[in-house]
């Protein structure tokens, strides 16, 4: 990965390829119909600054998607990664 | 840090300790808990709730024991599944019934010791004395983690002991520091944490701060990550390969149940008529030597023999299990299950109710969404269960005949294909419309830890193999041989009058029932002795088989006895008839355990009912269409 300047644009982790990782920038709008899905997600272990890499997606219309959250291979919908904003690493 | 307990009440009796296991689901708290106690286990549940209550003894060298409770997997003590949340209502003392812990046990992964920090430091709010075992210390060190233990413990407070529960040796570092520290951090009068401690929303965000903080001191070496997973994900979630080995690993499981098991159930086969022959010309004719072989060996026996099978298919659920390729399967399966509005943890349960619905439908507590859960409560008894087999093979044995079609398939494993596949296609329809009609849902998730690969630990499988043998053993020997005695005894009498024509047992209390039930069931095509032998297929499923297996010896001559039951079926049966049995099977309404353990997790005899009737309504449509369909192509 290149090194890029900290104002890098941030995007939707399902935006991310496939083997790229990025770091969390922050997990959901505050939105009420996600407030659960974001909670789920922080008990799993995704967190603002962690390091995450797509490492596999589903078989069938590439979902769910496996990511790798530091060292623990979570793997999750695209609705929720939908709600992750990561920025290239 | 609790005050010493000087014993002053009773020195020579102090009282017994307790400790809770706590730790995310793959840490390896199970096997740690295992390694503990041994066969010093209990297995119940938690009182009001579902979730397995695992408990244990440990002697300490002076003979003192400790209680250690395995609490449920949980990743945080903010809970939103089941599983999570009793395990936050144990250590806050909220579970009726239930002491609080002197101690709590956190269990972690050193390879992920990371991401559970923050969990350690939840549990830290609680204020209980709390010890960390840095478990799977083995595999840290091989994937070149280097943690600086000291420092960790210094950091939190705590003190921190490295483990690896799989190995004894591994073991012997908590094992001392039970036996000497541990007495001098417990035994004061635990106070109950107040829930308003625990960390919740934005106090988590902080914790997590603070975990990062610790992490950077203690961890010194990042290490790579375990090479075999990466390469094995890469092949089994290969977006082509992965459903083709999926599909291979589930053919080679049925396969293997069926022809591993010829041999030893040909053993048991040739056993249980020879143990015949002996009672035959050892006991006097009469009433005992009648029960005796006609009840219980021709009853008994003929469940005994799909031991065998039940062993095969469980061992490698478990070796699934084990090994890590569920989740896996989960991951392939998820896409496809949320068509039908399920998810890719339903798979796991339904998986295993081809073994048995109520382990399934036990499983099933892992489902967080309460509807999804619901429905695959629903339709777990859909899956065709291992007590079924013994109804299929004696029919298909009987009805099919072994031929050889499409350049090497065998016809009888392709019905036996055919009426599990047909039983899944069921399930999801059924979930298909559940999904329509159900209320309006809320967004559905799938959230799953992917762990790391792992080879089954022999022991740990051998145990569990054991207690599903001793499961199923104890109950030939009481429901099943309750039952067949019962039915010999109904089918023995009363007697026939003089000069009767046919076989005895038309004439018996059974051959009444069976009468009458035939009211109902003749337009489906079945027989009498087919309503015979439902009414104790209720109770289980196989007992069909032990009936069947006792109504034909009693209905026969001697031959009959010692004549195989498929070939007496052959003669009593016509096509037509057996193959709406099958039909029926496939949808038969559930055992009553399965019952019972359904009303015990919805907690609702609607629903209890409701499945009772959709299944008993499915059967016999689907028996009735049977049967008249093949009547119309065969007559």
């Amino acid at each position: 990965m290149a090194l890029l300047e900290s104002d890098d644009p941030v995007f939707q982790l399902t935006q991310l390829g496939r083997r790229c990782c990025a770091r969390i920038v922050s997990i959901g709008t505050g939105d009420d119909n996600t407030q659960l899905s974001i909670r789920r997600l922080r008990q799993i272990g995704f967190e603002e600054d962690k390091e995450v890499e797509i490492l596999h997606t589903g078989p069938f219309g590439r979902d769910p998607i496996a990511v790798r959250v530091d060292r623990m291979v979570l793997a999750i919908r695209r609705a929720e990664a939908s709600l992750i904003t990561v920025k290239s690493s | 840090m609790g005050v010493r307990d000087e014993f002053t009440t009773d020195p020579g009796m102090p009282r017994t300790l307790r400790i809770a296991l706590a730790g995310s689901p793959n840490s390896g708290k199970s096997a740690l808990f295992n390694a503990l106690t041994g066969h010093r286990q209990k297995v119940a549940n938690y009182a009001g709730v579902t979730v397995e209550r695992h408990s244990g003894q440990y002697f300490m060298v002076c003979g003192r024991p400790i209680d250690i409770i395995d609490l449920p997997g949980a990743y945080s003590l903010d809970a939103t599944s089941l599983d999570q949340k009793v395990t936050r209502d144990f250590l806050l003392g909220e579970i009726k019934g239930e002491e609080r812990p002197d101690a709590v046990l956190c269990v972690v992964d050193a390879t992920k010791l990371r991401d559970n920090l923050r969990f350690v430091l939840e549990l830290k709010r609680t204020g209980y004395p709390l010890v960390l075992a840095l478990n799977m210390m083995d595999l840290a060190e091989r994937d070149g983690i280097a943690i600086d233990a000291d420092s960790l413990s210094a950091e939190l407070g705590i003190p921190v002991i490295p483990t690896v529960a799989v190995r004894r040796k591994g073991l012997q570092p908590l094992l001392c520091f039970l036996n000497h520290d541990f007495c001098d951090m417990v035994g004061g009068e635990t106070k109950a944490p107040d829930a308003a401690a625990l960390p919740q929303g934005d106090e988590l965000r902080a914790l997590q701060q603070d975990a990062k903080k610790i992490a950077k001191a203690a961890i010194l070496g990042e290490g790579r990550m375990h090479k075999v997973t990466r390469v094995l994900d890469e092949i089994v979630l290969n977006p082509v390969a992965g459903p083709f080995i999926l599909l291979g690993v589930l053919f080679l499981m049925f396969q293997a149940v069926f022809s591993w098991a010829a041999w030893p159930m040909d053993m048991i086969d040739s056993g249980v008529l020879s143990l015949q022959d002996f009672v035959g010309t050892v006991v006097p004719e009469g009433f005992m030597r009648s029960l005796l072989l006609d009840g219980v060996l021709a009853g008994v026996g003929s469940v005994i023999i799909f031991l065998p099978q039940i062993i095969i298919l469980f061992f490698f659920i478990h070796l699934l299990e084990q090994s890590g390729y569920m989740t896996r399967a989960a991951f392939l399966m998820d896409r496809l299950m949320s068509r039908v509005g399920l998810s890719g943890h339903t798979f796991i349960p339904l998986l295993s109710s081809f073994a048995c619905a109520i382990p399934g439908i036990m499983a099933a507590r892992t489902i967080d969404d309460p509807r999804d859960r619901l429905t695959t409560i629903m339709i777990a008894p859909l899956m065709t269960c291992s007590a079924r087999l013994p109804v299929y093979t004696l029919i298909i044995a009987a009805f099919i005949p072994p031929v050889t079609v499409w350049g090497g398939a065998n016809l009888q494993g392709l019905v036996m294909f055919a009426l599990y596949l047909i039983g899944i296609v069921a399930a999801l329809i059924a979930a298909a419309v559940f999904n329509v009609t159900g209320a309006k849902r809320g967004p559905r998730w799938f959230m799953m830890e992917l762990p790391r690969y792992r080879l089954p630990v022999w022991r740990d499988l051998a145990l569990g193999l054991w207690a599903r043998v001793l499961i199923f053993l104890k109950r030939a020997g009481t429901i099943i041989l309750a039952t067949t005695v019962l039915l010999w005894g109904l089918a023995s009498y009363p007697n026939p009058p003089e000069g009767a024509e046919g076989p005895d047992v038309v004439y018996s209390f059974a051959g009444m029932l069976g009468r009458g039930l035939e009211v109902i069931f003749a337009p489906i095509g079945f027989t009498w002795d087919i309503c015979i032998a439902l009414i104790p297929g209720m109770a289980a499923r196989e007992v069909a088989v032990a009936a069947l297996g006792t109504i034909y010896s009693l209905s026969g001559n001697e031959e009959a006895i010692t004549e195989s039951l498929a070939t007496t079926l052959q003669t009593a049966w016509s096509l037509p008839t057996a193959l709406a049995f099958l039909a029926w099977f496939i949808f038969a309404p559930q055992c009553f355990a399965t019952m019972a353990v359904t009303r015990r997790e919805t907690n609702s005899w609607k629903w209890t009912g409701f499945m009772a009737g959709y299944l008993f309504a499915l059967a016999y449509v689907a028996a009735g269409l049977t049967y008249w369909t093949a009547r119309a192509i065969l007559l």
